[in-house]
């Protein structure tokens, strides 16, 4: 199998991750126009690696239930307390509630976390290029404050390409490293001094050409952007076997 | 218990008892693939039945599009929550492509599928044979794009579709199982929509 690649070996939480357990709303931030994070506080430790996913159910009054999957917005610490980072989806059947109507005391049920490839942890030793696109950047968010918390020595540099500038998630972390580019496709403030217009396959090469070491890349975001992020970063010359995608949309 | 989310109605009742539990009815056809998108070429593509069977075989495009289709219009369901109902699809029958191989030798008791790219899944033979299962080239009417694993891909639509393994390769028929690549990585072994068989731990049959 050419997938020989899945981060070294992982720590399996201890029990069974399909059990839905009850979280209630500790906190909820405004990430972007679209974006809230939502801190909720959980009965068991949260124990997730970074760009991992969990599945959020919601139940109506009729005992109707509906659950999506959303990426951990950073990796657990063993604190009894998860962050989801959810974008409202337009004509959504999930998000638009939780992005609309739930409030801080609000309980709703939570199961995970999943995936085991989309994955990092300090045991990979290879640099590492993270590309999100839009909310694709949450579990890229996790991987990137992971890799700064973790002490890892590891080459990590991050592109992301945002709508406008409100959009951009994450400002604490994203705006303020040197290790990032942001691009903005489709406004830009006036003393903007980062990239502006979509990702380019000359602008995804000069980043590779700048790593010391062959990366392994993460690209998440809409299946188009995915599509060619991907084959950017193989007309740059890294193997399809280096690319790990994640996909909505 | 479950908990009651006031206010929340969702979108479910419409098709109830089409819909396995847990899914939504999307019109779209969403694409989801742990990597890039191969573009694989028609030319060289080949598709290889082996291990289990009497007659060991690989045919090129030309001979697997001789080959009589079968057409099939039923609904599909992916572990990330989206189903399609009633979508058109076609290609060979595994009945025909096992035959074509002198049938299953009596060991044959799982299918390994591989794509081009070395992705793996596992399913019952029990589940691939009796006009269960394809290999298709089109869907909608039209050929596969690459994206949703033209020119051809394995097609076991009672299951996850992620065990209807894109940019198909190659078949093997062994006695034992072996779990493929979701399925070392969190996924369920089997994938029964109806059972909601969504990761490794739920509990199934």
């Amino acid at each position: 199998m050419t997938h020989g690649e899945r981060s070294a070996t992982v720590t399996t939480p201890v029990g069974s991750n399909n059990e839905w357990f009850v979280a209630t709303v500790r906190e909820i931030t405004v990430e972007s126009p679209t974006v809230k994070s939502f801190v909720f506080d959980t009965l068991h430790p949260i124990n997730n690696i970074a760009g991992q996913h969990y599945e959020l159910r919601l139940t109506a009054k009729n005992g109707y239930q509906a659950a999506r999957l959303y990426s951990a917005t950073r990796a657990g610490t063993g604190e009894k307390q998860l962050t989801l980072s959810i974008m409202d989806v337009k004509n959504g059947e999930v998000s638009p509630y939780i992005s609309e109507q739930l409030e801080v005391g609000d309980q709703v049920e939570i199961r995970g976390p999943f995936g085991k490839f989309f994955i990092w942890t300090d045991e990979e030793f290879r640099p590492v290029f993270l590309i999100g696109g839009g909310s694709g950047v949450v579990p890229l968010h996790a991987i990137f404050t992971e890799h700064q918390n973790s002490g890892s020595k590891a080459e990590m540099k991050m592109l992301y390409s945002s709508h406008t500038y409100e959009d951009i998630l994450f400002k604490d972390a994203f705006l303020t490293s040197k290790d990032t580019t942001i691009t903005l496709t489709r406004d830009h403030p006036d003393d903007w001094t980062g990239k502006t217009g979509r990702v380019t396959k000359e602008l995804i090469k000069d980043i590779i050409d700048s790593f010391d070491n062959e990366p392994i890349c993460y690209v998440c975001g809409m299946s188009l952007f995915v599509d060619a992020i991907a084959e950017g970063l193989q007309a740059a010359g890294v193997p399809a076997s280096s690319i790990k995608t994640e996909r909505f949309g | 218990m479950s908990i009651i989310n006031k206010g929340f109605v969702g979108k479910g009742g419409a098709n109830e008892g089409r819909l396995p539990p847990g899914q939504t009815q999307v019109t779209s056809w969403p694409v989801l693939t742990y990597g890039p998108t191969p573009h694989v070429d028609t030319k060289t593509w080949t598709l290889t039945l082996d291990g289990a069977v009497n007659k060991p075989i690989t045919l090129n495009w030309e001979e697997f599009n001789a080959l009589a289709k079968t057409v099939l219009k039923t609904d599909i369901h992916c572990v990330t929550r989206w189903s399609r109902l009633d979508m058109p699809w076609e290609g060979i029958s595994l009945d025909d492509l096992i035959g074509l191989a002198g049938g299953l030798t009596a060991d044959a008791k799982y299918m390994i599928a591989t794509t081009v790219e070395g992705y793996t899944t596992n399913v019952p033979v029990r589940d691939v044979i009796n006009n269960q299962a394809m290999v298709a080239t089109m869907a909608d009417g039209e050929p596969l794009t690459p994206e949703h694993g033209g020119p051809a891909r394995l097609f076991v639509p009672h299951l996850y579709l992620w065990k209807s393994a894109k940019w198909i390769q190659r078949l093997t028929f062994t006695d034992k199982d072996h779990s493929g690549f979701w399925e070392v990585n969190g996924y369920h072994n089997y994938g029964d929509p109806w059972r909601e068989e969504r990761y490794s731990d739920d509990a199934g049959w």
